[in-house]
């Protein structure tokens, strides 16, 4: 049984309350991950950045979740600390275009930036999919991913990644690693966590200051 | 610093090897260049670096390759004996040829070309590569012998250094020997297409135009040809063009490519002209080639031609002509292009959508404000978009008009584009559009214009904003005006916020909060503060906290010291996790000892003492202790 399955069955357990005869009876399946084309122009670089995660030549295995769960995400407003991006709008986030390409990704100024998805509800999250920007091998720094109950981040706060390594983005020290951006995008495993709001907090990558993201998709239900 | 001085140096460099740090190195080429400067010591220089060349000398092979690029930059007469004696052995002669090469005296060629037939064939063809670096006209006997090598390394080297000499004999002699040759035809006719290039340079151009009118025939390998028809348009671009032209028309895509690319070098209509009349018989390939470089150009001439491409059945040549309207062409090109980057598939859309943004003209933007108005659907999406990319100020009008429109997609374009093509004059129309928008998207993004217009200006009109606030009666429209308060951040309006903060409603107080987060100054860390320390409700006190925070990273006049002060003040209001690790993450961003004691205060806290004691490392590291 892989790791993600047997916390997830876990997970439906304490959703149905305890009942393992129905939870073991939960129907899991891969989630239905569209990739997009691949975009590095030329030989991708590898960032000398530390605390890299190591770049694997095989695809990525299927990730299982409850049957039924949905991209709760797509159309769902975005809201970000920078209000006046530099490239796109904030819209391109949630559109469901994984291009990649000029014209479906949004850049923000310089710095620490965040981006905050409403999905209007409170959903029960198993993952959680980012692409920054695929066109080239870059690693985003003081990558963090919180979800949370109300817009402003103080109820029932929980994190469910964070890569920054020495508390640049004022959010904690993280033990995930940076990882290189590809067309695969990065899933992260929410682990069936619970919230309406979910935030993802970036601070530049190796190449350039600025931050980028082309979509993120939140996979998840909504709680009853 | 004299030379007795760099012994103990020398010594080092005696006994250095590739394996170990390059520091005497250094030292001594440092010493060098002064001593180049002074002149007066550079023979006692020599001899002694001499000495460490003598058979006997203790001096590893590292250490004497050294010495040879030292004396390729002082060397003279009285270094070639040495150097000579040392071509003869294979272990010496690179580094010994390396400085001969080099040393700029008649002797040093002598002695490479006295050791050219006894070397072996290992070193013969580094020698001959130092002859002809030397461009040696008096060795052009003893290289032309080589070329019949049976060693194809040391012919090759032959045919290079003759080429490299490049005079009537050198030339000669790679013609005359030829057909003995050890190597490659090929190989032959590079050194002589080479041989050509370096006649013309030293004058002799008719000499090389009669060798690149040879080499241009139809049976030589492609890429002697296109050498060949570089030379010949270099040394004679008059007799060069019929000869492009007729390779216009070639079967070989790579020569086809280098005529158009030659072509394109000639400035002037002419080849405008021959380009657009050839165009229709080329192949696809060709098309292609010849619309970018009708663009490169610029020649707009060329327009009716390029325009006809667009229509081509072949969605490579769609593309090419699409991408070259964007350079030559005019007001006439803006339909076209809207119509390709609304409806046409991606490579040519993109290319549309790049050349919409970039066509130049005087009537240009005009000509877009009109097709706004007049076109409906992806058409008018497509031009929205290029009228925000061109930041066309002719097009703010009609894309103020849209945003009323009721078409709700090119609305919200409209109201993107406006971000750039808006000025601070439209800040009221602007306005009046954001009180009268219902859909909340919308609404939102017309308050980002806004607030990005309005911060263009030198002196943010926000009067009429505060004005609007204060007679509307609807929730959102106010939430809405509060953030672009915060966003323009004038001070004219901090009376209102401030008032705003202790507004019943617990939604208008919290975006007073919001915006006085977003705030572009210090201004407001007194409000921030004083609600950190009174608000009883526990959100908006966090909030405020938060807020003050955020502030005091803003860019200020203040000394590091005082920003550690303002946020040492807050530290006991961080009852939260959230708010203590922001505090740690931007103590480092002003190191000082203050900043260092309150980070290593809070190692002792278990819930940021990884925090504490990275910041505390990292202000450290800043050199404060």
């Amino acid at each position: 049984m892989k790791k993600n399955q047997f916390l997830l069955i876990s997970v439906a357990i304490a959703a149905l309350g305890g009942c393992p005869a129905t939870a073991q009876s939960m129907k899991l399946e891969p989630l239905p991950i569209a990739l997009p084309k691949p975009l590095f122009e030329g030989t991708p670089l590898p960032p000398n950045v530390p605390n890299l995660e190591r770049q694997s030549n095989k695809l990525r295995p299927p990730f299982l979740a409850p049957a039924g769960t949905v991209n709760v995400a797509l159309h769902k407003p975005v809201s970000s600390s920078d209000t006046d991006p530099v490239i796109g709008s904030l819209e391109l986030i949630t559109d469901g275009n994984k291009a990649g390409t000029d014209g479906t990704y949004v850049e923000l100024k310089s710095g620490v930036q965040n981006v905050v998805i409403d999905l209007e509800s409170k959903c029960v999250i198993y993952a959680i999919m980012v692409w920054h920007f695929h066109k080239e091998a870059r690693a985003y720094a003081g990558v963090v991913v919180q979800v949370a109950d109300d817009p402003d981040f103080i109820s029932n706060v929980q994190t469910v990644f964070n890569n920054d390594i020495n508390n640049e983005t004022g959010n904690g020290m993280g033990k995930d690693m940076r990882y290189v951006e590809t067309n695969e995008g990065k899933l992260i495993d929410a682990k069936g966590v619970e919230g309406r709001y979910v935030r993802l907090i970036s601070n530049g990558s190796d190449k350039t200051a600025a931050n980028h993201y082309i979509e993120v998709e939140v996979y998840g239900k909504p709680v009853r | 610093m004299k030379l007795a001085d760099m012994e103990p140096v020398l010594t080092r460099i005696a006994a250095w090897d590739y394996s170990q740090a390059r520091d005497p190195l250094y030292e001594f080429s440092g010493f060098l260049r002064a001593a180049i400067a002074a002149q007066s010591e550079l023979p006692q220089i020599e001899a002694r670096l001499l000495r460490m060349l003598a058979p006997q000398a203790a001096v590893t092979l590292a250490g004497r390759d050294y010495v040879c690029r030292e004396l390729s930059v002082i060397g003279t007469a009285a270094s070639v004996a040495v150097l000579a004696r040392m071509l003869t052995d294979p272990t010496t002669a690179d580094t010994a040829r390396y400085a001969l090469a080099r040393i700029p005296v008649p002797e040093a060629a002598d002695a490479l070309r006295n050791a050219l037939q006894a070397a072996p064939a290992e070193v013969q063809a580094g020698i001959a590569d130092a002859l002809g670096e030397r461009r040696d006209g008096n060795s052009v006997v003893a290289l032309t012998g080589l070329i019949a090598s049976s060693d194809a390394g040391v012919a090759i080297a032959a045919l290079t250094a003759l080429a490299r000499i490049g005079d009537e004999k050198a030339l000669a002699a790679i013609e005359s020997a030829a057909p003995n040759a050890a190597v490659r035809r090929e190989e032959v006719l590079r050194a002589w297409v080479r041989c050509a290039g370096a006649v013309a340079a030293g004058g002799d151009k008719a000499t090389a135009k009669s060798i690149y009118q040879r080499l241009i025939a139809p049976n030589e390998p492609a890429m002697i040809r296109i050498a060949a028809l570089e030379g010949l348009a270099a040394v004679d671009a008059k007799a060069a063009l019929p000869v492009l032209s007729r390779e216009l028309g070639s079967t070989s895509s790579e020569i086809q490519a280098a005529a158009i690319r030659l072509l394109n070098r000639v400035p002037g209509a002419g080849v405008t002209a021959l380009f657009q009349k050839r165009y229709p018989g080329l192949s696809l390939m060709g098309q292609v080639r010849v619309l970018s470089a009708l663009a490169d150009r610029g020649d707009r001439s060329a327009l009716p031609s390029v325009a006809a491409a667009v229509k081509s059945a072949t969605a490579e040549v769609r593309t090419a002509a699409l991408a070259a309207l964007g350079k030559i062409g005019d007001a006439s090109s803006v339909s076209t292009l809207a119509a390709a980057a609304a409806n046409a598939p991606a490579e040519e859309q993109a290319a549309a959508r790049e050349s919409l943004a970039m066509l130049r003209g005087v009537d240009v933007d005009a000509a877009v404000a009109a097709a706004i108005a007049s076109s409906t659907g992806k058409t008018k999406l497509e031009l929205i978009r290029a009228a925000g990319e061109r930041a066309s100020s002719e097009s703010a009008d009609v894309l103020m008009q849209t945003v009323q429109a009721p078409e709700a997609e090119a609305a919200l374009a409209a109201i993107r584009a406006l971000r750039n093509a808006a000025s601070p004059e439209q800040a009221p129309a602007l306005l009046d559009a954001v009180m009268k928008i219902g859909d909340a998207t919308q609404r939102r993004e017309a308050a980002m214009t806004l607030a990005s217009v309005m911060k263009r200006a030198r002196k943010p009109a926000i009067g009429s904003v505060l004005a609007a606030f204060r007679s509307s009666a609807d929730k959102p429209i106010k939430l809405t005006l509060l953030d672009v308060m915060g966003q323009v951040s004038a001070d004219e309006a901090l009376p209102v916020l401030r008032a705003s903060l202790k507004d019943p409603d617990p939604d208008i107080a919290r975006a007073a909060i919001l915006a006085l987060t977003a705030w572009q100054t210090p201004a407001p860390l007194p409000d921030l503060l004083e609600l950190a320390k009174t608000e009883s409700n526990a959100t908006r006190q966090i909030l405020a906290l938060r807020g003050y925070i955020k502030v005091v990273s803003v860019p200020s006049e203040r000394s590091a010291g005082e920003s550690v002060a303002l946020l040492k003040q807050v530290w006991p209001l961080a009852k939260l996790l959230a708010e203590r690790r922001a505090l740690l993450a931007l103590l480092p961003l002003y190191p000082t000892a203050e900043a260092l004691r309150m980070a290593e205060a809070a190692v002792g806290d278990a819930a940021v003492s990884r925090e504490a004691r990275t910041a505390a490392d990292t202000i450290r590291g800043l050199g404060v202790q």
